[in-house]
């Protein structure tokens, strides 16, 4: 067992470098793959896409004018062949060109950076309220079953609530109901903010439902894990001898049980940005919160494809971003 | 025989008479103005009509048949997207297996929402690419159980000694891998009829999806969108109504999928 | 003056809901002493180590008290208990990578068991040292747990257990994992930490000879039972319950010649009432299965206990004085013996020493001078003990004046049964041919018994002894007439009845190299007066050459 030991952890370490490169072939791949969608969608689309969409508007849908088409053929470059096509948005793609926005008569980056802040405040200010609402409630009930039981049921009930409908309930059982909360948007429009206090004060009143309807909605899935975890690394033997050793409670609670659960948490954690983006679009349609979400709707109303493109290939990146975060920082924490 | 299940179906099944009711006999249209607008619930229209005067009963109950269609539709694609990919990525491994590992992978780490709408909107809103959107969408997780499942019982020694004897697929599918596998399957499927419906709903909220089917993402989308709404008591009848019927509908079948899945992993001990 | 007690057990009684028990136990342990507990897997050693300093699970129940040093462990406040831990008393348990936290450093697991005593300053000092004693590189301290292999984490793992010199340590399987180097190493260490720092030691083990080499005392436990205790070298030279009698014949460590033989399967079912060992005994008696067998004091040694209804493992045969003249020559001179259950004993002697003689007495076909014989303690009857089925039977050194050759088969085997019982019972005749690995065609059974060869005649007068299921077989001389590999079958073809029915056997034979790989004890006649008993396989080498 001791002349082996080298041996195996050279070929451990062989093993863990091959699936370090496999894990960013595999990112490269999906990421290559979401790019081509994005770029052959407009492309693939029988007939002339954009008079075959306009054509086909319900009651909401605006009608493109000719002028606007005009604009979108040439944008796409539909008339060259395609690989000149896909070359040419490459190129641009790379100089962080995304087109020009026909709604806002903006270029699409700048579309994205107004709006992309609020919704990645909404988003991370969810994500980090739900991993701890959810990591403290199964600390709390790790050694007390009755409250456990009890925890766990509300969970699985709240787990079920899809998030924009928690969004109206909330709208109309709360907001409505009290004065100091707004019923939408960010700020409260036409109105100067005296100092960066009331400045900050007014976004907080603003976002705070959004955020409490998304919390509630994503608190169960880090609670799940978390106990799941918690339940798990408690039976482990190391566990039991750390208490033989006679070790502080404290350390047996942090050292070994709390950072042994760690992982599969940190990994929900970057998971959850997949449907938390979902939730967060979704949520601020229902608050008529100014984030990209609303701007992807806006766009698909209107039919402003190179937004919607930019819009999908930005959260695309990200989600991919955050599930290769995930990969690398739990292979750190497991220590490979 | 379980209880659960029983409270469960039966939940559905009353929701089923309702909307059966509210479709097949009930006077009003669910497409057509019939009546004057914005009504309170009377006698005449149970739940009183919209702001184009259309009865929001009749929507209600058309929007039931509506989401079993897209849950149920898409439950079926996905089924047979990812039980057969799972199947096969599972059955025959090598380069195949790689292929659909990765398929899988890359479906699981899309984010689904914003992918559906995009492909919405430059597919088209029809009710048929809805189904067929959020389906394709939905089979990787399908497939990836599938697909662990056969290689598990690929790997078992009775699976290796039939096919030393010369058993073809058809024959190992249908004596070996059936039964371990299509309680799995069902059990996945399901949950996606739960998780279709809310897509199909979620979409609808934000007017993406079909605007001529009648379903209750539509009108709650309606109801939102009518600026009065929160200064009224219209969204007492107009928005709770169509918000209740979709928790209440998730609610049973997740809780029924949970239950069935309770009892083939009982019976498996 | 006595030294303090290290451990005292009182009752001790555990009882999982799933149905698992370890029934009562009560007793002590002395300040420097080193004990052993030992048993198959599943005999509740572990739970017993991990009862012990209170680190059972909640499903448990745990009855009685644990004093360790006066120190009552379950009634201690946790906050004291967590105190004396690792710094009063340690454990070590049995060894598995999942024994370590796989997020913390070497250095950092044990560094947090030293910080328990010693200063800050003094940490660097005490991990060099500890690692020279358990015999580990400074390098293994940067690293973590999944970087080592399983030696080095026991390592790891025993010198945490010792780190604070606690008095009392437990060592659950400490030497499992390790290479042959590294365990000499190990058993140094708990040697030195012993006599130098009087520390005393309770070793968990199914391995015998790591008893044997470190313990003085030893428990053996059965099915969560304390069924023996004594001297370690006292008990495995001469076993008092039928279970460690069969553990050292499974032990390869303690048998490297003889062959070695596992505890036969249980017969019946075990009732949780009884003795926990009721299935797989050879000498069970109805009593055994309605009622638990009490630890008590075993042939008048103040040191030994055992829990056995028929007062451990019975003496089947025993011979005392036993002297036998020819005329005026004196064959055999006050020699005494005895056989006890379940057990392989070999008479060995040159030829014309007097083993035949003296096995003829043994078996009652030949009167003694003077002398007594004893069956299961009472003066034998032979005459009684050859006409009934659990008694004596003998197997003639040569087969062919031992059977009529005339007879069939059958009626050779039935012979006995025929002339006791008056009938023949054709269901035993199938067993006992089969048993001895003859045909039980009808057309074999009609054979006549010249028509066979000497190794089938001699299995033929073994089926005929057996029919009887003799609790004594004495045979004499059984493979003189075999050629090499019908010899080597008929000893493992005894060897494997005996263990498999439990009878006894004494077996007769010039063959000093054939008695040592079967027997489990050899009593050399050197000369007519000099009856030499071996039960360490170890001495009888010198006479191979």
């Amino acid at each position: 067992m001791i002349t082996s030991n080298w041996n195996k952890t050279a070929s451990h370490m062989w093993k863990n470098s091959k699936r370090r490169t496999k894990r960013y072939v595999v990112f490269l791949c999906t990421f290559l793959t979401i790019y081509l969608f994005n770029f052959f969608l407009p492309r693939l689309m029988p007939g002339d896409p954009f008079s075959h969409n306009a054509a086909y508007s319900g009651q909401d849908m605006q009608g493109l004018s000719a002028e606007d088409l005009e604009r979108l053929r040439a944008y796409y470059g539909l008339d060259k062949p395609l690989l000149v096509q896909l070359l040419n948005t490459i190129k641009a793609n790379l100089k962080l060109d995304l087109g020009q926005s026909i709604l806002y008569k903006k270029s699409v980056a700048e579309v994205i950076k107004a709006r992309l802040p609020w919704t990645l405040y909404i988003m991370l200010s969810t994500l980090i309220f739900s991993l701890l609402l959810g990591l403290i409630l199964a600390l709390s009930a790790l050694e007390n079953g009755k409250r456990d039981s009890l925890i766990y049921k509300s969970m699985s009930l709240l787990a079920e609530i899809p998030s924009f409908l928690l969004g109206i309930i909330l709208l109309f059982f709360v907001a409505a109901k009290v004065d100091w909360l707004p019923l939408a948007g960010n700020l409260t429009p036409f109105y100067r903010h005296g100092s960066v206090v009331e400045y900050v004060l007014d976004v907080l009143r603003h976002s705070l439902l959004p955020i409490c309807a998304l919390t509630l909605n994503l608190t169960p899935q880090f609670y799940f894990t978390a106990r799941t975890s918690l339940l798990n690394i408690r039976t482990k033997d190391y566990v039991l001898n750390a208490q033989a050793k006679g070790l502080n409670q404290k350390i047996i609670r942090y050292k070994y049980i709390m950072l042994n659960a760690l992982p599969p948490i940190v990994a929900r954690f970057f998971l959850s940005v997949g449907t938390c983006i979902g939730g967060t679009m979704l949520i601020e349609n229902v608050f008529n919160y100014p984030g990209l979400g609303m701007v992807l709707r806006d766009a698909v109303m209107y039919r402003d494809y190179i937004l919607i493109q930019g819009v999908f290939l930005l959260s695309a990146t990200v989600v991919l971003c955050a599930s290769l975060f995930s990969d690398i920082i739990n292979n750190y924490l497991q220590k490979d | 025989m379980n209880k659960k299940l029983f409270t469960y179906l039966a939940i559905l099944l009353v929701m089923f008479i309702i909307s059966a009711y509210g479709s097949l006999f009930y006077p009003h249209s669910a497409v057509r103005p019939n009546g004057p607008s914005l009504e309170p619930p009377s006698r005449d229209h149970i739940l009183g009509t919209d702001d184009l005067g259309t009865d929001i009963f009749a929507q209600i109950s058309k929007g039931f048949f509506t989401s079993l269609f897209v849950g149920v539709a898409t439950a079926f694609l996905a089924m047979f997207l990812g039980g057969s990919l799972g199947l096969m990525g599972g059955y025959l491994g090598g380069k195949t297996d790689l292929f659909i590992s990765f398929l899988i992978n890359l479906f699981l780490s899309l984010p689904q929402l914003p992918v559906i709408i995009v492909a919405g909107a430059f597919l088209g809103q029809s009710i048929i690419n809805v189904i067929f959107i959020i389906a394709l969408f939905s089979w990787a997780g399908i497939a990836k159980v599938v697909r662990a499942k056969t290689r598990q019982i690929r790997e078992n020694t009775y699976l290796q000694l039939a096919r030393s004897y010369g058993a073809g697929f058809f024959y190992l599918f249908k004596k070996h891998l059936f039964a371990d596998i299509f309680p799995l399957l069902l059990i996945n499927s399901l949950a996606v009829v739960g998780k279709a419906i809310l897509q199909e709903a979620s979409l609808a909220f934000l007017g993406l999806s079909d605007p001529l089917a009648r379903s209750w993402g539509l009108i709650i989308n309606k109801a939102m969108n009518f600026s009065a709404i929160y200064y009224t008591n219209y969204w007492l009848w107009w928005l709770l109504p169509p918000v209740f019927s979709l928790v209440v509908t998730l609610y049973c079948l997740r809780l029924l999928t949970r239950e069935i899945e309770n009892i083939v992993y009982r019976s498996e001990l | 003056m006595a030294a303090p007690i290290a451990l005292e057990i009182n009752s001790l009684t555990v009882n999982y809901n799933g149905g698992f028990t370890l029934h009562p136990l009560t007793t002590t342990v002395q300040e420097g002493e080193i004990v052993a507990v030992v048993g198959e897997s599943g005999s509740g050693k572990t739970t017993l180590a991990k009862a012990l300093l209170n680190l059972l699970n909640r499903q448990a129940t745990v009855s009685g008290n644990v004093k360790i040093f006066g120190e009552d462990i379950f009634t201690l406040p946790p906050k004291e208990l967590e105190q004396k831990r690792s710094v009063e008393f340690a454990i070590c348990f049995q060894n598995s990578f999942d024994l370590l936290n796989p997020m913390l450093t070497i250095r950092e697991q044990i560094s947090e068991v030293l910080r328990k005593t010693y200063p800050a300053a003094q940490i660097n000092t005490k991990l060099m040292q500890l690692l020279e004693q358990v015999d580990l590189e400074a390098a293994v301290l940067n690293k973590y747990p999944r970087q080592l292999s399983g030696g080095m984490l026991q390592k790891v793992n025993i010198a945490c257990a010792v780190a604070l010199k606690p008095k009392f340590i437990i060592l659950d399987e400490p030497t499992s994992s390790l290479d042959y180097k590294s365990v000499e190493k190990i058993l140094a260490l708990i040697k030195r930490l012993n006599r130098k720092d009087r520390i005393s030691f309770l070793i968990v083990t199914h391995d015998l000879s790591l008893a044997k080499i470190l313990s003085e005392r030893i428990y053996i436990l059965y099915g969560g039972k304390l069924v023996e205790t004594g001297a370690t070298a006292e008990v495995l030279a001469k076993p008092g319950h039928p279970y460690t009698m069969g553990l050292i014949s499974s032990s390869m460590e303690i048998n490297p010649f003889r062959d070695i033989w596992g505890i036969r399967r249980p017969e019946t079912e075990t009732e949780s009432k009884g003795c926990p060992f009721y299935g797989r005994c050879t000498q069970s008696i109805p009593l055994c299965t309605t009622s638990m067998p009490e630890l008590e004091p075993y042939r008048q040694d103040s040191r030994r206990f055992l829990a056995c209804h028929r007062g451990g493992i019975i003496t089947v045969l025993a011979g005392k004085n036993i002297t036998k003249t020819f005329g005026q020559e004196t064959v055999l001179q006050k020699l005494n013996l005895e056989i006890r259950a379940a057990e392989v004993v070999a008479l060995v002697g040159r030829s014309g020493v007097g083993k035949t003689t003296l096995a003829q007495i043994l078996a009652g076909y030949l009167p003694c001078d003077t002398g007594e014989l004893f069956f299961t303690g009472k003066t034998a009857d032979f005459t009684k003990l050859h006409r009934t089925k659990g008694g004596i039977q003998l197997v003639f050194q040569d087969p062919h004046t031992a059977i009529n050759p005339s007879f069939t088969v059958a009626e050779a085997v039935l012979e006995p049964l025929q002339i006791i019982f008056k009938k023949a019972d054709h269901e035993a005749l199938q067993k006992n041919l089969k048993e001895v690995g003859l045909p039980t065609t009808s057309a074999f059974l009609e054979k006549p018994i010249r028509q066979l060869s000497g190794g089938q005649k001699q299995r033929l007068a073994l089926a005929r002894a057996l029919i009887m299921e003799p609790k004594l077989l004495i045979a004499d001389e059984p493979t003189s007439m075999l050629d090499a590999s019908s010899k080597a079958n008929l000893l493992r073809l005894l060897k494997s009845l005996q263990n498999s029915r439990g009878f006894s056997m004494l077996f007769v034979t010039h063959d000093l190299v054939a008695a040592a790989k079967i027997s489990n004890r050899i009593y050399l006649l050197e000369n007519k007066t000099q009856l030499k008993e071996i039960t360490d396989p170890a001495e009888i080498a010198p006479f191979f050459h």
